[in-house]
Parts: structure tokens; C-alpha cells; sequence
């Protein structure tokens, strides 16, 4: 008897269970129309403070795949230790495996994870998931940002240059440069310019300049 | 018998068969003893003394080379089913003819770890049956990985295009034979071998007379690769050794690490860690739950209704460390991720214990449709059977062991975190077969939350989690040893310094490659549907085997 | 009392006899085709019937099992996911057909189109209402599983011309399976038979008027249903095609619409089988205030629910013991019910009929 009651169980316990869900509400979220939520702490894409980054280097020393890498202003020669400060990370997101490494190394928390989780790339090459830090940088920081670095630029490329080389008597000029220089970089910025007539206007601009030190007969 | 007694006698033991060819090593730890072979010639008679005295298996084998003195290191390590105790055996060979006589004859546990080492470091061991490559690929020529002179641009000169049929046949099938027998080829992709191995089955009717698995399609060269990576940075490796148990390896790993290094780990931070490796041991049983019962028939729902419940630890995770499976989480020093968001709210414990509380009632669940359920006992009882003492000589470790009915556990012998200020119990099985391993993993988890439960009392409410490393301190040499109770078995991560800021060698055990390297006696006489069963009940997880 | 649904049918019946005498005034057709087109008419009107409510069966059959696992399941295409079924079949149209290289050509282009023709041949052996039937004849009962028989045979061959292992392995045990079921489902349906004495599902279906067989038998009804369920080749008795072992069993090697008619064959069957269910013991037509058509599909949509969930409920046996099972346990079971109808007979005689 007790057999023939194991027999039945044995039919209805795990008929029970399945009825049981057959009537429940699903579990899984419509993920592309609910929005799956991520915790705080979620090590998604990264993002960078432009301003407070220093350019020390850590996070690359701390990466284990290698994936960061640094970008210098335009301009700035890469070999000269003065300009280091200057520059940003970018970043490889083909190989970066959030580990989060990079993140605890950074001393001024300028460098950190987002709550963003979708990347992909468009097309077969995976040069579309490296991020300049142009591009990782926050939003509201962007315009502050490049003018930030246009002065940086603009002192580092032009002034020292000009102003050592010309003295005093050419401050207008050079001032108008300045003006044009930093017109170019916001309509670049907003995407107004594309590359070939950026490339026009710096040619010019570099005409310019030389003849400024053709005229003051520089060697 | 206590640790020291243990000791002695292993000494005198030893010396006594051996003579002036052995010699006590000082280690720096007391509960291990240290032995010198002076002539490697001699190891299997040290092995059959070692054995006589209650050695249980060779749980480690590994080879350090070291070119500058012109030798290769072997380092055994032999564990106790009674004792904390472990004997290490150091002995050198010659790295221009590495030659050493093998155990594996008369202690089959030596195999797996004795054909790896021929494999990455090339040495040679005599009288062993069947040696051959593992990892690499069976026609592999091209030196020894794990060499320190070896170059890593010759692994491209390998024709990996060009190998078409032969590549893929490491052991060259014959043709099928007469009297009804014939030979089937299962994987590398197949839906019961979870991941990519291979079993060629020897079969007359739906019995399998024979058979072999065959690893290494997902071989990463871990060990290789960490030795290029600074200590901190090896963590992220950790992860990727197995999906299922990433915490638990990045705890093996820091143990290893800490005790190389001679880092202290805050008290809180032991706790919390403890916390963490037993909701991945659910975890991990979960996942193995839900990849069981899907071979087993139910049309996917008993493996959806256990994903579920992971689902809910795996939020946790998340929630603590960002990272949904590779968590890199406990790190060297204690636990944490970032500098800024490193403690742990309150609010996550107790999400913890509704999650227990509500993963109690589930497990009732399971069993009604498991153990209640007919249909699940005929699959599963007598089915793989591997008992007792049988267990043991092939190198079983973790729930396999204990379904075998040897309680052994590493929480309990030699314990580590705060083990031993916990009360929980081992579960063990009786028959050893796959309704066993299925028994002692569920009860396992109901362990698991109890050692859980347990932690949350426990642990210290304030304090810090973590211990700062200075990148300055991050190198160190000598040993370092973790052995820890994976999900899936022993786990142990052996590490050698030589005082830069990069492991000099770093050896892995796997549990689960000794685990199904036990395939060949279990799938012996089995049934073809068997198969899945068998495999399944194994918890394999290939990316762990592989390295 | 008549069944309202006949109304509908004949209305059909009647709709496509107007249409046709139309076009033939209008073509100018000889009068001898007018026979066998309208029986082509009228087939094709009910083979779309057909198709319509297997389409309902497979989406049924996902949605319940997506809620049992709980998730969703589809719900995407058309409403509630509904032609998911019609946006898979049109991909299996257009998929490239692959054709392994050792096969036999002729026995691997054949087998599929002969077991979804022969799968649903029983289909017009079955009443679906008292006035509602294809044809009508004393042994149909015979006939039925003799047809239903063939299709594992078909099933040995589709799984030798795959001419691989795996799909070999998948056919001797779709056959090792045909022998343990054969026996336990003659046997179930004995009872049946003695206790409506004919051979015929319409005489059977009557006799159940006052009270089902599933009530007078319930250990026959049993063993038809496990048994019809190892018939079906469906979880969990699903050995030849078991995922998790042999790939798709005798299936493997057939791709795009030789698996699409495979696919179509296995609902054949489905829908075959627990109308067979329906009419042997749960009553057929018969139901509440009048007989209708309408009770017999809603019964067997009701097997059908059943069977799904105990698809996703129960383990998988292995195939040596399938056989055990059979031969110990449902063969006995057949056999006391036999001996449970011989003893009853007598007393439910007045309430037969
Ligand atoms: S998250 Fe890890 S892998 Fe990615 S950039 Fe940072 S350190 Fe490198
Ligand atoms: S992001 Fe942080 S770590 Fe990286 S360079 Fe800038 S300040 Fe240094």
C-alpha cells in the first residue's frame, strides 16, 4: 500500500510543481523594452573626467590586458617630458574585460565605470570599440575641456614659439591667430568641419605662422 | 595522530626505506613536511612508503624549471584523508634529459598531473601507460611551454590552418570492427560534454567497452601567461579559470598570493570571504543542478528553475562587486574592488537572507521533482558507481570523493578563513554513484546556507575589508600555497617567487581535470545514455580543466 | 439532437459546390471533372483546417511550456506570438538543403515526405462528431494503428540514410521502442473494444453516451496514455531523438524542409493520438446539453495540454529500460484492466449505450 502511494506521489509531487508555474507570472524581464537594470557598482564602459586627470599613467601600468593607451594633444610632441601631464587615455573596449583594475589604480578617481552596458561594433573591424579620450570624456566637461586645451595648444604650440621668437610687436597678429585657431577647434568639435577642410584650414594656418617668421626673419 | 607525530614518523619512515637519499626540508609551515629525494631515481619506493603510511594520493604534481641551474624542480605533494598533514617531496632532474620513473603504476591518482607535466615542461616519466600530450595538440613539437627559455612565437609556427582531418583525431579511430563493435566519437561539441571535450567510446550494442576523454580544446595557458603579470594583476586570470567558481579562485589565488607575499588579512575581511565562497559553492552547484538535469530529459525545466535561483545569488554579486561572473573580488589582502566602494552596506545582507530564506523553499521544490519523481531514480541510482577506497586511488577530490563515501573536505581538515569557528556538517554519500553526487551537492548547499547564516551573525560589523598592498610590497619570494574546498573539488594554487614583482611559476590543480580524468573507469560498462548522466554528475567545467 | 456545428459544414459543403458549378458554367467545363474536383476542394478546405489548428497546437505547446519554465516564451511576431510558428516555417522553406555526402540519395529525399503522407492518414479514420466523419467501417479501429504503426518503421530508414552514428544509434532506438510499446497498446485497447463490442471508433464513441471509458477503465486509460506518449516520441519518452545523447537521434541529419517535415509529421501525430485518446476513452463527441464536434476538439486540446505538461515534467528513461518498463509494468498493467473488464461487463452493460 505504502508503495502504491509512492507510485501516485511520485506522478502528482512533480506534476504540482510544473502546474504550479504553468499559471505564475513569467520570471524574465522583455529585456529591449523593460530596461535591465544594473547595480551601482556595475563595472560597465568607462568614462573620463577630463579635467581632473593628471596624466600620471597608472591606469595603464594597472591594466592586465594592455587595452589603455595614452593620446596627446594635437601638437604636442609625445617625447617631451614636459607634455606628459597633458595627456588621456584611450581606451580598447575589444579587449578590456571590466575587471576594474584600471579604475582602483587611478589616484584622482578621474577614470571610472558607467551604469552603461551596450557596445557593438558596426562594422567587421573591432578598430570601432576603441574610444579616443575625446569621446570617454563627460559630457558637460567637453566644451570646458577643450578649451582647457586650446589654451594648453595654444600656449605650448604658438605662443612660446611666436611670442619668444617675434617679441612683443606682433601681439595682434598673433592674436588673431589664437582667434582663428580656437574658431577651428569648436566648429571640429561640434562637427561642422569634416577632415578634409580641417586639414585646409590648419594648412593655413600653418602658412600663416610661417610667414610670420619669414617676416620676422627667423631662421 | 597528531601533526606532529605525523611528521616524525613520515621522517622516519622514510629515511629508514630510504636512507642517505632523502632529507628533511625546513618549510615554512608547520603542518607540512618537507622532503628532499636526492635521487629521483628512487621516488617510487619513497612513494610506496609514503603510500604505506596513509599518503591518500599525489594531490599535486608540478615541475619548476630552473635554468640557471641547469635542473628541473619536481615538486610532489601528497595529501591525507585523516590529517591536515601534507608531504612535499622536492626533487631535481636533469633539464637536458629530464627522466624520472612514474608512480602513476601503482598509484593511478599520479596520471592526469604526471602527463600534464610531460606536457608543459617536457620531462619524462618512465613506465608510465599512454604518454602523450593533453593540452597541446597531439602532434605538437614544438618545445615545452612552461620552459622559461621557450620562446612564444614558436606557437605560431604550428600549422593551425592547415591541420584538417588528423588534427582533430589525436587518437587515430579505427575503422570499425567485426563482432558488432565499433567506435563513436562524442564532442568537441556535443550538448553532454558542457564545453568542448572529447570521448571516443568503444562500443558493442549500448554498451561502452572503453573509454577515452581527451582535453585540451579550450587550453589558455593560464600558468604561462601569469608569469607575465604582476601579482595584482593575475586576479582577473583567476576568474576566467571557471565561470561557475570565479570567487572561489580568486580566493585560492590570494591565499596563495598572501602567503607568498606575507600579507594579514583584516578579521572582517575572513568573514565576508567566507560569505562569498559559500554563495558561489551554491552558485556553482546550482549551474551543475541545472546542466544535469538537462541532459537528464524534464524538457529544460528542472534547468531553467535552478538558473532562477542563481540568478538571485548572481544579483548579489553584482550588487557587491559589479561583475555578474567574473568578480575579481577577494583580492589580495582581503575583499573589495575600488578604493571608493569598497564596504559593504547592510542592506546587502539582508537582501542575503531573504535570498537564503526564499532558496530554502525552492530546494523543497527541486526535490519533489527529483527525489520524489520515479523517473529520476531509474536514471540515476547504480549509474557511474566509483566507491570507497577505489575513489581515492584514482584521485577523486571535492563531492565526487564524499559521494564516494570518504568525508573528506578541505574546510574540515585543514581549515582556512574561519572553517573552524563554524558548525556545518559534510555530507557523504554511501553508494557512490550518480544519485549519490547528486545527493551531496544538494545537501551541500543546504550546508552552504547554513555556514551562511552562520557568517552573517558572526562576522564583525565594523572594520576595514581590506588591507592596502603598497605596489613596493607586491613581490616576494619563495612559496605560497593556497588549498582551498572548490565547488568541484580540492583546489590548490602553488605559487613560486623569486622576489619580483611577477611569479616566478604558478601552478594550478584543477579539481575538475583529476575529476574527469576518472571518466575511463566510470564510463566502463555504462550504457550510451549513460553518458550524459555520468558527465554531468562530474560537474566538469573545461575551461578550468584546460587552464 | 444535432450538432450545430454540422450547420457550419454543410454551409461550407455548400459554398464551395456554388462556387465550383459557377466556374464550370463560366470555363465551359466537361461535366465528368466535377466529381473529383470538388472532393479536391473539399479536402483542401479541411486540410487548411487541419493546418490552422496545428499551428494553434505548436504555439500552445511553446507558450505552455515557456510559462512552465517560467519565462515568457514567444511573443513577437503576430499577436501574441502566434505566427511565430508561420515566420519559422517560411524560414525553413528557404534554408539551403544539405544533403550529407555517404547518404542514400532516394531513402533521404523519401522518408520525409512519406512519414508526414502517412502520419496523417488516420486522421480521417477518426468520428469528430456524430455527423461529422470521413468515412465510416466496421474494422476502423485495426486500421488506424495499423497505419500508425508504419511510421517508426519509416523512422528506422530515415535514420539509415542519414548514414551517420549518431542518427543510426536515434533509429534502432526509435525501433527498440516500437517493440516495447506495441504490446502494451494493443492490450489497452482491447478493453475498449470488448467492452463497446466493435471495431469501430463510432460505435465506440456511442457507447461511451452515458459514461466514459476513461471512468469504467482508468487503468487502460493509463496505459493508452503512457503508451501513446512513447508513440508520440515526446519528452519524456523522447529516446530516439534525446538531446542531450544523441544529438536529435535519427533527425540528425536532416536540415531545412526535410526537418520542417519531419517537424509537421511529429504533429500529425500529436494530433492523431490524442484524438485517438478522445474517442477510445474520453467520450468523443459527447457532452453536456448536445453532441458536438465542439467537445471532441475541446477534449483533445485538453490531452494535448496534458501530454505537453508532462513533457516538462518527468526524466527521461534509458532505452534498455523503456523496455523494462513496458514489458513489466504497463504490459501487467493492460492485462489487469482486461481482467477489470471481463469482471464488470456484465453490470455496466445498461449503462452502455
Ligand atoms: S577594466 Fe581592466 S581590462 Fe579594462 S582597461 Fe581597465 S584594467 Fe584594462
Ligand atoms: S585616468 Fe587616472 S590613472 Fe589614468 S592617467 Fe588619468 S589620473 Fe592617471
Amino acid at each position: 500500500m505504502v508503495s502504491i502511494v509512492k507510485k501516485i506521489k511520485s506522478f502528482i509531487l512533480p506534476m504540482r510543481v510544473t502546474g504550479k508555474y504553468m499559471v505564475k507570472k513569467p520570471f524574465t524581464v522583455m529585456y529591449p523594452r523593460e530596461k535591465a537594470v544594473v547595480k551601482k557598482r556595475w563595472r560597465g564602459l568607462h568614462e573620463l573626467a577630463f579635467n581632473k586627470c593628471v596624466g600620471c599613467g597608472l591606469c595603464r601600468m594597472a591594466c592586465p590586458n594592455k587595452c589603455i593607451d595614452y593620446i596627446y594633444p594635437e601638437g604636442l610632441d609625445p617625447r617631451d617630458k614636459k607634455n606628459l601631464k597633458f595627456r588621456r587615455p584611450a581606451i580598447d573596449w575589444g579587449h578590456c574585460i571590466f575587471c576594474g583594475l584600471c579604475v582602483e589604480a587611478c589616484p584622482t578617481k578621474a577614470w571610472y565605470h558607467t551604469p552603461r552596458y551596450k557596445i557593438y561594433a558596426t562594422s567587421d573591424s573591432r578598430l570601432d570599440l576603441i574610444r579616443t579620450p575625446y569621446e570617454l570624456a563627460v559630457e558637460e566637461d567637453k566644451r570646458k575641456t577643450y578649451e582647457d586645451e586650446l589654451s594648453k595648444i595654444r600656449d605650448l604650440m604658438q605662443t612660446d614659439l611666436l611670442e619668444a621668437a617675434v617679441g612683443g610687436e606682433w601681439e595682434e597678429i598673433i592674436k588673431k591667430l589664437r582667434e582663428k585657431w580656437r574658431d577651428l577647434w569648436y566648429m571640429k568639435l561640434d562637427g561642422k568641419l569634416d577632415e578634409k577642410t580641417w586639414d585646409e584650414k590648419a594648412r593655413e594656418i600653418e602658412k600663416l605662422v610661417l610667414d610670420i617668421i619669414k617676416q620676422a626673419s627667423l631662421p | 595522530m597528531s601533526v606532529e607525530d605525523i611528521k616524525n614518523s613520515t621522517i622516519r619512515e622514510l629515511s629508514a626505506a630510504l636512507g642517505a637519499d632523502v632529507e628533511k626540508r625546513d618549510l615554512k609551515w608547520d603542518k607540512y613536511v618537507g622532503i628532499n629525494l636526492l635521487k629521483p631515481e628512487r621516488l617510487p619506493e619513497l612513494a610506496k612508503v609514503l603510500k604505506k603510511i596513509g599518503y591518500a594520493q599525489p594531490v599535486l604534481i608540478t615541475a619548476i624549471d630552473k635554468p640557471s641551474d641547469g635542473v628541473i624542480e619536481l615538486v610532489y605533494k601528497f595529501n591525507r584523508m585523516d590529517s591536515k598533514v601534507m608531504a612535499w617531496v622536492y626533487t631535481s632532474v636533469n633539464r637536458d634529459d629530464p627522466r624520472i620513473p612514474s608512480i602513476t603504476p601503482f598509484w593511478r591518482a599520479a596520471f592526469p598531473h604526471e602527463i600534464e607535466t610531460y606536457d608543459l615542461m617536457g620531462v619524462m616519466f618512465d613506465n608510465i601507460p599512454d604518454l602523450r600530450h593533453v593540452f597541446l595538440p597531439w602532434d605538437w613539437n614544438l618545445g615545452f611551454p612552461l620552459r622559461k627559455d621557450w620562446d612564444p612565437n614558436e606557437a605560431k609556427k604550428y600549422p593551425w590552418w592547415e591541420k584538417t582531418r588528423e588534427f582533430y583525431d589525436p587518437f587515430i579511430i579505427p575503422s570499425d570492427e567485426g563482432d558488432d563493435i565499433y567506435y563513436v566519437s562524442i564532442g568537441p561539441q556535443h550538448p553532454a560534454v558542457h564545453g568542448s571535450f572529447r570521448l571516443i567510446l568503444k562500443m558493442r550494442g549500448d554498451t561502452i567497452l572503453e573509454a577515452w576523454p581527451d582535453f585540451g580544446w579550450v587550453h589558455r595557458g593560464v600558468e604561462k601567461l601569469a608569469e607575465s603579470k604582476t601579482f595584482d594583476q593575475i586576479i582577473v586570470y583567476t576568474d576566467r579559470l571557471c565561470y561557475g567558481s570565479s570567487i572561489s579562485w580568486n580566493l585560492t589565488y590570494s591565499l596563495a598570493a598572501e602567503d607568498l607575499l606575507g600579507v594579514e588579512v583584516p578579521e572582517r575581511a575572513l568573514w565576508f570571504r567566507v560569505i562569498l565562497v559559500e554563495m558561489q559553492r551554491i552558485v556553482s552547484h546550482l549551474l551543475w543542478l541545472a546542466a544535469l538535469m538537462a541532459d537528464l530529459g524534464t524538457f529544460h525545466s528542472m534547468f531553467l528553475y535552478p538558473i532562477r535561483e542563481r540568478e538571485k545569488f548572481l544579483d548579489l554579486f553584482e550588487k557587491a562587486s559589479g561583475a555578474r561572473l567574473t568578480y575579481s573580488y577577494i583580492r589580495i589582502g582581503g575583499v573589495g574592488i575600488f578604493k571608493h566602494a569598497e564596504d559593504i552596506p547592510e542592506s546587502w545582507f539582508n537582501d542575503l537572507r531573504n535570498v537564503l530564506t526564499d532558496f530554502k523553499h525552492k530546494v523543497k521544490e527541486y526535490l519533489d521533482m527529483t527525489e520524489a519523481s520515479e523517473s529520476f531514480h531509474i536514471r540515476t541510482e547504480n549509474v557511474g558507481v566509483l566507491r570507497g577506497k577505489a575513489a581515492i586511488e584514482a584521485g577523486a577530490t571535492g563531492p565526487v570523493l564524499r559521494a564516494a563515501g570518504i568525508k573528506y573536505d578541505v574546510r574540515k581538515i585543514d581549515p582556512y578563513l574561519v572553517y573552524d569557528q563554524l558548525d556545518f556538517e559534510v555530507p557523504v554519500g554511501k553508494r557512490g554513484d550518480v544519485y549519490d553526487r547528486w545527493w551531496v551537492r544538494i545537501n551541500e548547499m543546504l550546508q552552504s546556507v547554513r555556514i551562511i547564516e552562520q557568517a552573517i551573525e558572526e562576522m564583525p560589523k565594523q572594520g576595514p575589508l581590506r588591507t592596502k598592498v603598497p605596489p613596493a610590497k607586491m613581490r616576494g619570494s619563495g612559496e605560497g600555497v593556497g588549498r582551498t574546498e572548490d565547488p568541484r573539488g580540492e583546489a590548490i594554487i602553488y605559487i613560486v617567487g623569486n622576489g619580483r614583482n611577477t611569479p616566478y611559476r604558478i601552478h594550478i590543480r584543477s579539481p575538475t581535470y583529476i575529476n574527469l580524468s576518472l571518466l575511463h573507469f566510470l564510463l566502463r560498462r555504462a550504457k550510451f545514455a549513460d553518458i550524459a548522466a555520468i558527465i554531468g554528475s562530474l560537474d566538469p567545467c573545461m575551461a578550468e580543466v584546460d587552464r | 439532437m444535432t450538432d450545430p456545428v454540422v450547420g457550419i459544414i454543410s454551409i461550407i459543403l455548400g459554398l464551395i459546390g456554388d462556387t465550383l458549378d459557377e466556374l464550370f458554367e463560366l470555363l465551359g467545363l466537361p461535366k465528368w471533372l466535377y466529381l473529383p474536383t470538388f472532393i479536391a476542394a473539399v479536402t483542401l478546405t479541411f486540410l487548411l483546417a487541419l493546418v490552422l489548428d496545428i499551428l494553434f497546437i505548436i504555439w500552445m505547446e511553446r507558450k505552455v511550456i515557456g510559462r512552465i519554465h517560467h519565462r515568457r516564451s514567444i511573443t513577437e511576431t503576430g499577436p501574441v506570438g502566434f505566427l511565430q510558428n508561420v515566420a519559422d516555417l517560411i524560414k525553413l522553406l528557404v534554408k539551403e538543403d544539405v544533403y550529407p555526402a555517404n547518404a542514400d540519395k532516394f531513402m533521404h529525399y523519401a522518408s520525409p515526405i512519406l512519414i508526414a503522407s502517412i502520419a496523417i492518414i488516420p486522421a480521417v479514420l477518426i468520428p469528430y462528431g456524430p455527423q461529422t466523419f470521413f468515412m465510416r467501417m466496421s474494422t476502423s479501429v485495426v486500421l488506424f494503428f495499423a497505419i500508425a504503426t508504419l511510421v517508426p518503421g519509416i523512422v528506422l530508414l530515415a535514420g539509415w540514410a542519414g548514414n551517420s552514428k549518431y542518427s543510426t544509434i536515434g533509429a534502432f532506438r526509435a525501433g527498440l521502442q516500437l517493440i516495447s510499446y506495441e504490446i502494451p497498446l494493443s492490450l489497452s485497447i482491447l478493453g475498449v473494444i470488448l467492452m463497446a463490442r466493435s471495431l469501430d471508433f463510432y460505435r465506440i464513441i456511442e457507447a461511451q453516451s452515458n459514461v466514459w471509458f476513461a471512468i469504467l477503465q482508468p487503468l487502460g486509460a493509463f496505459t493508452f496514455f503512457v503508451v501513446s506518449l512513447m508513440e508520440l516520441e515526446r519528452s519524456p519518452f523522447d529516446i530516439p531523438e534525446a538531446e542531450g545523447e544523441i544529438l536529435v537521434g535519427w533527425r540528425t541529419e536532416y536540415s531545412g524542409l526535410k526537418f520542417g517535415l519531419f517537424y509537421a509529421a511529429e504533429y500529425f501525430k500529436f494530433f492523431i493520438a490524442s484524438a485517438a485518446f478522445t474517442a477510445l476513452f474520453l467520450g468523443g463527441w459527447h457532452g453536456l446539453f448536445f453532441d458536438s464536434v465542439i467537445y471532441f476538439l475541446l477534449k483533445m486540446h485538453i490531452v494535448m495540454l496534458v501530454m505537453i505538461w508532462v513533457r516538462v515534467t518527468f526524466f527521461r528513461p534509458r532505452p534498455d529500460q523503456l523496455v523494462r518498463i513496458s514489458y513489466t509494468k504497463l504490459i501487467p498493467l493492460a492485462i489487469l484492466n482486461l481482467l477489470w473488464v471481463v469482471l464488470i461487463n456484465p453490470f455496466v452493460l445498461p449503462l452502455l449505450y
